[in-house]
């Protein structure tokens, strides 16, 4: 059939293998003009002389920091410890904030059930259940991962819900009047529909989790970067301090990587 | 192949379905201050009957429709289809919307599976993809076509379960003019060979008369059908057969267009 149409069309794909390759290198070489400068700067800053150590180390003294806690084999227990609390608080707390956000969202009858009373809780400050936390919970894992868990989970929650709530009603009845209902429409429609927003749910989430793993740290800990921080505040090792800061900065940065990895796979069409 | 040819050796024939509305009217908002949008709508579809609804913006041609296909609920009346009435969504029907409402996660050939419902066959779908001139786009996704070829694919998606009622809410007016006759001969081709009943809504006066058995013109919203005009032409119909030309100029002098 001849269609005369001109159509707005592209490629299937997104270009030839070695485009692909470039674009990112490109994007890349971008993202670090920034931080190359900032870390530039701050060597000369360091070194102008005025500045003592322990108000300003330069980049150096804590890469000689990063190099001492390492070969003392702490530094890596440290990490492990705090990206592992991290995993787990977030894994509850997102889980959780995705089958609710999901119940509620789904159902408005679920919806005024939960709505008002998750609405209420989310407005106490987060920090304020760490007493009650600590004397539930007592001073180990536990409290943490809970802490940690209720930071990842009202992003979710509200994401989630926000996103199944939001999904075009053209779309949900095209699958109900081809036949899709309860289950299939969910999972054939409504899923897909609000994939994107709850991607972004989870990654806000995970950001949280980092920031309340911090303050869980902070408040009772022997180990994680958390307790580093307080540490090397107390013994004034400003280097090490400076080192947290740029190794939380990169964790965070690395794990939101590894979710929207997941991310582009599972939303190809976005 | 053409489809027809693939239809006939695939043995395809829908179970006839006439539809019927008896007395219906929709109204809309809360009681008191409601808007009647139809009201004693009374018509009978034949089984195989192609029926078109013509009518002013706003009239409303999509909410009959929508009537039918068991979308929304009659406020009085009832409609049936093939004698059983309809209540909720009903699957024997086969939309096409006015916009082309295709699932952007779903590739081009996939959005056209959804509308097979599980009774798919490959065979039939790429057909159906071919006859709406969509062969070599099956793996593209919905944002990467232009609003013309996805409504094309809406098109096939709705043709795709070979349901006994195709209802199509103005499905051609995104077309370019060349295309739109095309597809409308695909549309005459599947509803002969199957033997499905057809009801479309379209604002072409020219697309109408090449289409309808019958059209059906409604009035200004709320005040029912005004007029019901029988096209006794023999199809495959000559777009420019002069026997059609009386009726276009009554049906333009409806719309008060005086030729
Ligand atoms: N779900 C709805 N709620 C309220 N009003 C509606 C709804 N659907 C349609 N209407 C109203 O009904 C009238 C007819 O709409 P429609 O059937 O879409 O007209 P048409 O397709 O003939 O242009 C319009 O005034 C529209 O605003
Ligand atoms: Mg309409």
């Amino acid at each position: 059939m001849a269609t005369v149409e001109i159509g707005r069309t592209r490629p299937a794909s997104g270009g030839n293998a070695a485009a692909k390759v470039r674009r990112t290198l490109i994007t890349v070489a971008y993202g670090l003009v920034l931080p190359i400068s900032i870390v530039a700067f701050w060597s000369w800053l360091a070194g102008t002389g005025e500045f003592s150590a322990s108000q300003l180390p330069s980049p150096g003294d804590v890469l000689w920091a990063a190099g001492d806690l390492a070969s003392r084999g702490v530094l890596l227990d440290h990490i492990l410890i705090s990206t592992q609390r991290v995993i787990t608080g977030f894994g509850i707390g997102a889980g959780l904030g995705v089958i609710l956000g999901s119940a509620v969202g789904l159902s408005p009858l679920i919806g005024r059930f939960l709505q008002p009373t998750i609405g209420a809780i989310r407005a106490v400050p987060s920090l304020a259940w760490v007493p009650l936390l600590l004397i539930w919970l007592g001073i180990y894992e536990p409290p943490k991962l809970t802490l940690i868990a209720i930071g990842a989970f009202f992003p979710v929650f509200t994401t989630v819900a926000a996103g199944f709530r939001a999904v075009d009603r053209n779309l949900i009845e095209v699958g109900r009047a081809y036949g899709k209902s309860g289950i299939a429409l969910v999972t054939g429609v409504l899923l897909p529909a609000a994939a994107p927003t709850i991607f972004s749910g989870i990654r806000l989430g995970l950001a949280q989790s980092w920031l309340f793993l911090v303050a869980a740290e902070l408040i009772a800990s022997s180990k994680g970067l958390g307790y580093l921080l307080i540490d090397s505040q107390n013994s004034a090792r400003t280097d090490i301090l400076f080192l947290v800061i740029i190794l939380l900065a990169l964790l965070g940065k690395l794990t939101d990587f590894v979710v929207s990895l997941v991310e582009k796979r599972v939303l190809r069409w976005v | 192949m053409p489809i027809a040819e693939t239809l006939r050796t695939a043995d395809i024939h829908v179970a006839p379905a006439s539809v019927r509305l008896d007395a219906v009217g929709k109204s809309f908002g809360k009681a008191g201050q409601s808007v009647d949008v139809l009201t004693n709508i009374s018509l009978e579809v034949a089984a195989g009957e192609v029926v078109v609804l013509l009518g002013p913006s706003g009239c409303g041609k999509s909410t009959l429709l929508r009537l039918i296909a068991g979308l929304e609920t009659a406020t009085v009346g009832s409609v049936t289809i093939d004698g059983h009435e309809v209540t909720g969504i009903d699957t024997r029907c086969g939309v096409v919307f006015q916009e082309p409402r295709l699932f952007p996660w779903k590739s081009i050939e996939d959005n056209v599976v959804v509308g097979a419902r599980g009774a798919r066959s490959s065979e039939t779908v790429a057909a159906l993809l071919a006859a709406v001139g969509l062969s070599g786009f099956e793996k593209h996704l919905p944002r990467q076509v232009s609003g013309g070829m996805a409504q094309r694919a809406a098109l096939a998606r709705g043709l795709a379960g070979f349901p006994g009622v195709l209802l199509l809410d103005e499905p051609f007016a995104a077309l370019d003019a060349l295309t739109r006759l095309t597809m409308q001969d695909l549309l005459l081709d599947v509803a002969q060979e199957t033997g499905a009943t057809v009801v479309l809504v379209t604002h072409d006066i020219d697309e109408a008369l090449h289409l309808a058995d019958r059209i059906v013109v409604l009035g200004e919203r709320g005040q029912g059908i005004a007029e019901i005009v029988t096209v006794d032409h023999p199809r495959p119909r000559d777009r420019s057969h002069p026997g059609l030309a009386p009726l276009r100029d009554e049906l333009l002098a409806r719309f008060g267009i005086h030729p």
